[in-house]
C-alpha cells in the first residue's frame, strides 16, 4: 500500500536527504552523496503520484481500521479541532504523524526523517515558484547573536542566558501580486519670493494648480498567505531577490518545514493594493518639483490588477523565551536579513539616558556657573 | 589730492596762527602742534597756557598724547567731515607718542558746532574704547552747550587722565564697567542646563528603542516597481494668481554689540557729534 508521505532517501544508502542551499543539491546525511533536484524529481515522480493517490483514497474511506476490540470508549471525538488536523504514517519508521492541515513538509519526531506530503500540493494548491534556502540553520543562529550585538537597551540576562527554544526553516506561502497603478493627482503648489524695499518686507506668492498623471508597474509584491505567520515579521524581512526563483519542485522541501496557504489570494489582495497605491502616489508626487510648498488636494489611483503567483519563500523562524514571554525572530532564508522585537531593560534605558544627558548638562552647567 | 590741499592750507594757517607752547618743538624743523590749539580765540592766553601744561603733563606721564584743536570751520581745509579733518591734522603733525603714535584728540569746529574724539595707536585705541569715548564726551558736552569752553576742556583733560590711568592698569573704560549684570536665578540656570540635555537624551534613547522593534508592517512597495516603468502621461502646471503681503520692519533700538574699539582702515577710532 503506498504511503501518503514521501521520504526522500539516498539512492545509494537509503539515508535521509536534505536540500542544502550552499550546494543547491539534496545531500545525504550519512554517505554525503549529493543529487540534483532534477535527478531526485525523476526518481520520485512515481512515489509522489502514489502518495497523492493514497491520500485521496484515504479521504474517500476515512475508517481504515477494522476494530475487533471495543474501542468506542477510548478517547473522544476531536470535534472542531479535527478540521485543522491531518494524520500520516512515517514511511521510514511507521510512526503516526499528526500535523496541521496546512503542513506540506515536516520531519518525523521519532526517526527525524524529513517527510513531504505531496497531496497537499495536489490540484490547485501547487505553488508556481519556490525560492530555495541559501542560508543554513547555523547562519540563522549566527545572525541572531549578531542581532543582539550593539543593542544597548537589551537586558544583559536576555543575551547571556538566552537559549533558542526552537529554530525551523520554513517555506512560507506567499502570493505575488503583479499589476499596474494609474495615478491622477492634483496639487496646490506655490512659490514664495521675498524682497526688502525700504522698511518694508514684501512677500509675493505665486499659486499654481499642478496636475500629474502617470503609471507605475509592479512585479511580484509579496503578501504572506499563511495565517500562522505574523504579517509584520514577513513584511520586515523583505525584499527577496526573485532572480533565484525556481519552478516549484517537492525536491527542494526535504529538511525544511513547508506550509501551504490558508489565506486566499483575494483576502491578501487588500495589503498588496495598499502598498501599490501608496508607492504610486509617492512616485507621482515626487515628480512635482521647483515649488516652495506642495499639498495634495485630490488623488485617484486605479489599479490594473494582473496575474497572481503562488510561491514558497524561505524563512528561518527562531523563537526564544525569557521571563515567561516568547520572542519570535524571522530571518530571510535568502538574504539573511533578521528581524524581531527585543525586550527593553528599563534600568539600562535610564542608565543610557543619564550617560547621554549628564555630560551635556555638565557642559551647560560649566558655561552657566563658571 | 583734497588731502594735499587741506594739508597746505592748514600748514599755512596753523603755522601762522600758532606758536607752539613747547619751545622744544619750535626749534625743530618739522611742523609742530601744541597740545592745545585754538584758532578761534575761544580761550584766553592764560586758559590756553594752563590747559596746554595740563595736557602735556598727562601726555608725558602716560606716554600718550592728549590734544585739543579748536577750528572755525573744517570745510575751509577741504575736508568733507570732521573725522577726516581730525585724521589729517593728526597725521600731518605726526602727533602721538611712541612708535605707535598713541594719542587722543578732541577737535571742534565752531561753525558747525561739531566735535570729534579721535584716538590713534595701539594704546590710544585700547585706552579710548567706543564706550570710553562716549563716556568722555559726556564729561564736556554739558559745558560746551553753555559755551563754557575752558570748563569743558578742563573736564575733558581730567576724564582723559582718569581713563589713561585705568587703561595703564589694564582696565580701560569699557562697557563692562558700566554694565551691572542682572543676577540670574540659579534654578533657571539649572533648568536651562537640564532641558536641552534631557531632550538630546530622549532623542538618542528613542532612536535606540526603535532599533529594538524591527518587526514592522510595510506600507509601500518601492522594491517591486519594475525599473523604468514609472511613466508620466500628464504634466500640467497652471499659474492661478499672485498674492502679495507687505510687512513693515520695525527698527530695533540700537543695542551695544559689546565692548572694544571700532578702528577704521586708517588706524583711527572716532566718536563725533554736535555740541
Amino acid at each position: 500500500m503506498p504511503s501518503q508521505i514521501t521520504n526522500y532517501q539516498c539512492p545509494r544508502c537509503m539515508g535521509p536527504l536534505h536540500y542544502a542551499g550552499s550546494s543547491e543539491k539534496l545531500e545525504c546525511e550519512y554517505c554525503g552523496s549529493g543529487f540534483s533536484v532534477q535527478e531526485i524529481e525523476a526518481l520520485y515522480a512515481d512515489a509522489n503520484e502514489q502518495a497523492v493517490e493514497a491520500s485521496l483514497n484515504s479521504e474517500a474511506d476515512p475508517a481504515a481500521y477494522d476494530a475487533d476490540w471495543d474501542c468506542d470508549a477510548a478517547g473522544s471525538d476531536w470535534g472542531a479541532e479535527a478540521v485543522g488536523m491531518k494524520q500520516y504514517s512515517c514511511p521510514s519508521c511507521g510512526a503516526e504523524l499528526i500535523c496541521d492541515a496546512t503542513t506540506a513538509a515536516t520531519s518525523c519526531p521519532y526517526c527525524g526523517n524529513p517527510s513531504v506530503v505531496p497531496a497537499q500540493f495536489h490540484g490547485g494548491l501547487k505553488p508556481d515558484y519556490i525560492l530555495p534556502f541559501k542560508l543554513s540553520k547555523e547562519d540563522a543562529v549566527r545572525a541572531l547573536k549578531a542581532y543582539y550585538r550593539g543593542k544597548r537597551l537589551l537586558p544583559r540576562a536576555f543575551a547571556d542566558s538566552n537559549h533558542i527554544e526552537e529554530i525551523k526553516g520554513v517555506y512560507v506561502p506567499f502570493w505575488l501580486f503583479n499589476g499596474e497603478a494609474d495615478a491622477d493627482m492634483h496639487f496646490a503648489a506655490n512659490r514664495v519670493f521675498t524682497r526688502r524695499q525700504g522698511n518694508q518686507q514684501i512677500t509675493e506668492t505665486d499659486h499654481f494648480d499642478v496636475r500629474r498623471g502617470g503609471t507605475v508597474t509592479f512585479s511580484r509584491i509579496p503578501v504572506d498567505a499563511s495565517s500562522k505567520m505574523p504579517d509584520s515579521h514577513m513584511d520586515a524581512i523583505e525584499p527577496f531577490d526573485y532572480a533565484d526563483l525556481k519552478p516549484f519542485s517537492l525536491a527542494y522541501l526535504p529538511g525544511f518545514l513547508a506550509d501551504i496557504y490558508d489565506v486566499p489570494a483575494r483576502d491578501c489582495a487588500t495589503r498588496a493594493d495598499e502598498r501599490a497605491i501608496n508607492t504610486a502616489e509617492r512616485i507621482i508626487a515626487n515628480t512635482v518639483s521647483g515649488y516652495s510648498s506642495c499639498t495634495t488636494t485630490s488623488k485617484r489611483v486605479r489599479l490594473r490588477r494582473g496575474a497572481v503567483n503562488y510561491a514558497l519563500l524561505p524563512v528561518w523562524m527562531l523563537s526564544t523565551r525569557w521571563n515567561g514571554k516568547s520572542f519570535l525572530f524571522a530571518m530571510n532564508g535568502q538574504s539573511g536579513k533578521l528581524i524581531g522585537d527585543l525586550p527593553v531593560s528599563q534600568g539600562r534605558y535610564w542608565m543610557r539616558f543619564a550617560s547621554v544627558a549628564a555630560p551635556i548638562a555638565a557642559l551647560f552647567g560649566l558655561l552657566f556657573f563658571l | 589730492m583734497r588731502k594735499r590741499i587741506f594739508g597746505l592750507g592748514l600748514i599755512l594757517l596753523l603755522l601762522l596762527a600758532f606758536i607752539p607752547a613747547n619751545s622744544a618743538f619750535a626749534a625743530e624743523e618739522e611742523a609742530q602742534l601744541a597740545y592745545v590749539t585754538d584758532v578761534t580765540g575761544s580761550l584766553s592766553d592764560y586758559e590756553k597756557e594752563s590747559l596746554n601744561r595740563t595736557a602735556e603733563e598727562i601726555s608725558l606721564r602716560h606716554q600718550c598724547g592728549v590734544y585739543i584743536v579748536v577750528l572755525e570751520d573744517y570745510y575751509e581745509y577741504g575736508n568733507r567731515d570732521i573725522e577726516s579733518c581730525a585724521e589729517g591734522i593728526y597725521q600731518f603733525y605726526q602727533l602721538g607718542f611712541g612708535e605707535e603714535k598713541d594719542g587722543v584728540m578732541l577737535i571742534m569746529s565752531m561753525a558747525q558746532r561739531e566735535y570729534d574724539l579721535a584716538a590713534y595707536g595701539a594704546f590710544g585705541n585700547y585706552a579710548f574704547t567706543d564706550y570710553g569715548k562716549d563716556y568722555l564726551s559726556r564729561s564736556f558736552l554739558d559745558n560746551f552747550r553753555r559755551d563754557d569752553w575752558y570748563g569743558g576742556f578742563q573736564d575733558y583733560l581730567e576724564s582723559t587722565d582718569q581713563m589713561l590711568v585705568s587703561a595703564r592698569a589694564g582696565e580701560p573704560v569699557d562697557i563692562v564697567i558700566d554694565r551691572e549684570e542682572t543676577p540670574v536665578n540659579p534654578m533657571f540656570k539649572l533648568l536651562t542646563a537640564l532641558l536641552p540635555s534631557s531632550l538630546v537624551a530622549f532623542l538618542v534613547c528613542g532612536q535606540e528603542k526603535r532599533k529594538m522593534k524591527t518587526a514592522v508592517s510595510r506600507r509601500t512597495a518601492e522594491e517591486y516597481v519594475v525599473p523604468g516603468s514609472a511613466r508620466l502621461y500628464l504634466r500640467q502646471d497652471r499659474f492661478l494668481h499672485r498674492s502679495r503681503s507687505v510687512q513693515v520692519i520695525q527698527n530695533k533700538p540700537q543695542q551695544s554689540a559689546g565692548g572694544g574699539t571700532t578702528i577704521n582702515s586708517g588706524g583711527f577710532s572716532h566718536h563725533s557729534g554736535k555740541f
